[in-house]
């Protein structure tokens, strides 16, 4: 099976998740790094980066802008019905 | 059902399904809801007379409505959508008649926790519950902010409520949204962010995956940090390290 490919927006966060070798001082970290590196190594994952204004997780970490919002919720293809009837006005207004 | 050889699906054990010689059925069961796919009309038909042998079952033919959730049918697009939930609960709290926003959440209210007594604690912890059912049904953009609002349905203030607010006049915007998958690309994609410190009170961060399949999302979570990090790169890698777990 190909490995699942993950997007991540950070680029220290990759070369560190490719580096053999953890050299920070929390062990949560170290663990997680050897748990993501085992992953890598055994093929289920592979990390690609990705540019912060592509990445379909944001918001789910923080509240986003107006066109930003639009923009990943399409990236989910959540959108509007098209040939839904509405019972009461839906069009979103500007604020 | 293992008689007949209908294989168990080791991931998730409500779902049964039997392939041969190129065309195949698959069932989902979810306590007495059950559906049934098929390659074609034929294999459906066959597994539907199969079973209304062996057990008491009734015929809704073609799908419509499952646990709340609307499918809708566009083309060769397939969709999930709970306007109709959306507008219950809008109506229900009285949001019908507001003003449509376009954001979910506004960044710059800092939420925290009360200090005095708690108001109308009952109603907010509806009004989570119902929106929590949509979030994690279709709704994965307004995952963030509910996660963000349930952490303090134990002593809320007015300020939580003017959030509730926003989040119902979000939704009002788009109620009519739906998940959409039109079976292209058929591999998995995910997607792993995270916020460094989103909690000023204790100062643990949130992290967010997504994972993509058919076009549309198929599996999503934001949760605050159990473990706090000390810099962007921490976070992010704590989301990642979650994020692989579930691809896993």
């Amino acid at each position: 099976m190909a490995p699942v490919s993950i997007h991540c927006d950070s680029q220290s966060t990759l070369s560190k998740a490719y580096s053999q070798v953890y050299i920070g001082k929390s062990r949560h970290i170290g663990l997680r790094h050897s748990y993501v590196r085992d992953l890598i190594s055994n093929g289920v994952i592979s990390i690609m980066f990705v540019r912060t204004k592509k990445n379909l997780a944001d918001p789910l970490t923080k509240g986003l802008k107006k066109d930003m919002v639009l923009k990943t919720s399409l990236g989910m293809k959540l959108k509007p019905i098209s040939n839904w009837l509405p019972i009461v006005e839906t069009q979103p207004t500007l604020e | 059902m293992l008689a007949n050889r209908y294989i168990i699906n080791e991931s998730d054990k409500c779902i049964y399904s039997k392939v041969q010689n190129g065309k195949g059925v698959m069932i989902c069961l979810y306590v007495d809801d059950m559906l049934i796919f098929g390659t074609s009309t034929n294999e459906v038909e066959e597994t539907k007379a199969f079973l209304s042998k062996k057990f008491d079952m009734k015929d809704l033919g073609e799908a419509d409505v499952i646990l709340g959730i609307k499918i809708i049918r566009d083309g060769n697009h397939i969709g999930s959508s709970q306007s109709h939930y959306i507008e219950k609960v809008l109506q229900k709290f009285n949001h019908l008649d507001f003003k449509p926003i376009s954001t979910p959440f506004d960044q710059s209210v800092s939420l925290q926790l009360n200090k005095g007594c708690p108001v109308a604690q009952l109603e907010y912890a509806k009004v989570i519950g119902c929106l929590m059912y949509a979030m994690t049904c279709t709704r994965p953009d307004i995952a963030y902010v509910i996660g963000r609002l349930s952490q303090y349905t134990s002593n809320r203030s007015e300020e939580h409520w003017h959030v509730v607010k926003r989040v119902l006049k979000y939704l009002k915007g788009t109620m009519n949204y739906y998940l959409t998958y039109s079976g292209d690309p058929s591999v998995l994609e995910g997607y792993t962010d995270a916020s460094w410190v989103t909690y000023v009170e204790d100062h643990a961060s949130t992290s967010g995956w997504i994972f993509n399949l058919g076009g549309g999302a198929v599996s999503w979570r934001s949760k605050k940090h159990t473990c706090i990090a000390d810099s962007t790169m921490a976070a992010e890698f704590i989301a990642l390290a979650a994020g692989s777990k579930e691809a896993e």
